[in-house]
């Protein structure tokens, strides 16, 4: 990739101005078309760190769930996944992008048994049986905000 | 893309002084894009997204990567994306990269302590017992995406 341009690895170049403008156009066109990000993108963005510029280059958008309202862009019309309002983590698929899952919290369920007396009898008041759900406890994993942003031209 | 290193006064002749004007156009891209080895995520789905990727991003499938153009030619992409292991993996940071983790439903018990019953407690207790026995994974908060890399 590197050094694509340079006149003497290029098979057309052409020394008048014309065809090396060509040439050259196509070349730069093909190098940052192989090398950026493609469409549809998403990455994180620390758009609240000290030093980061506070607009983002034009092709970029917030992940908000906003409906893109853009002439230029292949997704014009599309709605943007709410990936910052919902707090999502991105899981890796290799089919259809885009569902959603998980939570915040759960629950989940433990088996119980009675305790026993000395004499081997049930103690009152204790249940004989059955399963108990926890109550409602937070998984979150560890983890650090981004705001995500994805390019859409 | 704003071309920072391009200090031709705005112009592009091309004279004998090309070379120079392509090396500043290659540095200019190169430090402005990913690394090669970058791992970004993919809204293959969305409509409007072209359904291919550039020529420089392969998907994170498990494959073995066949690209004599990319310095990774012949290694094994890390499968991230549910392809071959059915797993569908999320990123986590660390100091190395590379290893896969996580994902194994832990057995743990409940345990009671300081715990006492008088005659006339109108609660029922339930004593815990044995493992979990809901077997399902428990997710964070997620969205579905594509896993690529950068390879050349």
């Amino acid at each position: 990739m590197a050094n694509r341009f340079n006149k003497t690895n290029s098979t057309e170049w052409d020394d008048t101005k014309g065809t090396a403008q060509a040439v050259l156009h196509g070349d730069l066109n093909d190098t940052i078309g192989d090398t950026t990000p493609p469409i549809g993108t998403v990455i994180g963005w620390l758009a609240d760190f000290t030093g980061t510029p506070a607009s983002l280059p034009d092709g970029w958008v917030l992940c908000d769930g906003s409906v893109l309202s853009d002439a230029n862009s292949p997704l014009n019309g599309q709605t943007i996944p709410d990936i910052n309002g919902d707090e999502q983590f991105i899981r890796g698929v290799s089919g259809a992008t885009g569902g959603t899952g998980g939570s915040e919290t759960h629950t989940h369920t433990h088996g119980t048994s009675s305790p026993k007396g000395n004499g081997g009898g049930s103690l009152d008041r204790f249940s004989t049986g059955g399963t108990k759900t926890t109550t409602s406890g937070n998984h979150v994993p560890e983890h650090y905000d981004v705001v995500y942003i994805m390019r859409v031209k | 893309m704003t071309l920072g290193k391009w200090d031709n006064n705005g112009d592009c002749n091309f004279t004998d002084d090309t070379k120079n004007d392509s090396d500043d156009l290659n540095n200019t891209i190169g430090e402005a894009t990913p690394p090669i080895g970058s791992i970004v995520a993919w809204h293959a789905s969305l409509t409007g997204v072209p359904a291919s990727l550039p020529d420089g991003y392969v998907e994170c499938n498990g494959q073995v990567l066949s690209d004599a153009d990319s310095p990774m030619n012949g290694e094994t992409m890390p499968d991230l994306n549910n392809a071959t292991d059915a797993t569908s993996r999320f990123l986590k940071g660390d100091s190395t990269s590379g290893s896969p983790g996580g994902g194994t439903i832990t057995d743990h018990d409940h345990s009671i302590t300081n715990w006492s019953s008088t005659a006339g407690d109108s609660p029922t207790h339930y004593i815990p017992q044995g493992n979990n026995t809901s077997d399902e994974q428990e997710l964070p908060p997620y969205i579905d995406m594509r896993w690529i890399i950068r390879v050349k």
